[in-house]
């Protein structure tokens, strides 16, 4: 039996799936401007034209780790971060102008990862028309736009959908067919995470965080 | 790839006849109805990772059904809430380029044309439907104009 999803985990687990492999690592489609490119940190494309810096600042991301403390940090309590809840799903759709950087929590949508991190030069207009399109669509969840105009708006968003996935995990299932395809079996358990416990977790213990011009450095030690 | 009648192909595929109610009345041909459900299979598959972020599998399962029901005759009937999901699936694909890649195309799996002309028209038919002046931009102009280089290149 897993323990209770939190906002942290499923953070780090977002940050561990394809958000890193496909926007850090860069293994993106052929037909995409950014593949073999890392998004967060790269001044060009993959034909070598410079980004816009108003787009693609440097958020000097290169590991999971880096992703999540970002999302944790900075993103998620940022005064310009906005977003919604989609009609269709119930996701927490986000988006930082000021960075250029949208992140999904996604739990019914089909995908492993549960969600995303990603940014491209139409990311602006992407987020832009998908909020509109929530807007005008009828679903069994209720539109709700979502902003920092009010402290911890959106960390209280995020907060909420963990919340109901702890208490209605039934209602979330990856496999209508199997109750234990829960989110909190993917995002907690042993079995998803190869040869790591959730209590050797290097996000729950960030090891590569820069504190008061200190740099902690980690040495694991094993017997 | 360009197997394509260009005067053809600049010809919108799916246009909009009437609404009543929340159902939206189309005409389309088969041939297209079918080139409609042949994407929602490709964005099933390729656009995995791209779509299912903002569009449930289930969702995107039932839509496609709904059409390739109606893949016979010049008309199709489908909620108008559908072309909100369209647009949606498209937007998920609209970093990517789809418009200079003729001759030799990068994505293998997917036809140029037939994606570009397919979003153009959904995009126009949302827009109409929703008066919401969404922001993306038609994808034929970019394609024909990259046949026309290609062309004036001798390629």
């Amino acid at each position: 039996m897993a323990d209770d999803l939190t906002v942290e985990a499923y953070i780090e687990h977002i940050t561990q799936g394809h958000a890193f492999n496909k926007h850090v690592l860069g293994r993106d489609k052929d037909n995409s401007p950014l593949k073999g490119v890392n998004a967060f940190r790269t001044d060009v494309d993959k034909d070598g034209n410079m980004l816009d810096k108003k787009l693609f600042p440097d958020l000097k991301i290169e590991t999971p780790d880096d992703m999540a403390h970002y999302i944790q940090n900075r993103f998620l309590d940022h005064p310009n971060t906005i977003g919604y809840v989609s009609p269709i799903d119930g996701s927490v759709n986000l988006y930082n102008p000021d960075d250029n950087v949208l992140v999904s929590f996604s739990p019914r949508n089909g995908d492993r990862d549960l969600g995303t991190v990603y940014r491209y030069a139409d990311t602006p207009s992407n987020f832009a028309n998908d909020l509109k399109s929530s807007g005008s669509r009828l679903g069994p969840f209720p539109f709700q736009s979502i902003d920092n105009t009010s402290p911890n708006g959106v960390r209280d968003a995020v907060q909420g959908l963990v919340d109901d996935i702890n208490a209605r995990p039934q209602m979330y299932l990856r496999n209508s067919n199997n109750p234990n395809s829960t989110v909190q079996n993917r995002v907690l358990t042993e079995t998803n995470r190869p040869g790591r416990g959730w209590e050797l977790d290097e996000v729950a213990r960030p090891v590569n965080k820069l504190q008061f011009g200190v740099v902690f450095i980690y040495i694991e030690l094993k017997y | 790839m360009n197997n394509h009648d260009i005067a053809d192909i600049e010809t919108p595929k799916i246009t909009f006849k009437s609404i009543e109610g929340d159902q939206v009345t189309c005409a389309v041909s088969p041939e297209w109805k079918q080139h409609l459900v042949d994407f929602l299979d490709y964005a099933q598959e390729d656009g995995r990772q791209d779509v299912y972020i903002k569009f449930p599998e289930y969702e995107l399962g039932l839509m496609r059904d709904d059409i390739a029901r109606q893949v016979e005759g010049s008309e199709i009937t489908i909620p108008n809430y559908y072309f909100l999901d369209l647009f949606s699936i498209f937007n998920a694909f609209s970093h990517l380029s789809f418009d200079y890649i003729v001759e030799n195309p990068v994505d293998e799996v997917y036809d140029p044309f037939i994606f570009c002309r397919l979003h153009d028209d959904v995009i126009t038919i949302t827009n109409e439907l929703y008066n919401n002046d969404f922001i993306i931009k038609p994808r034929m102009p970019a394609l024909l104009n990259n046949i026309k280089l290609e062309k004036s290149h001798g390629g």
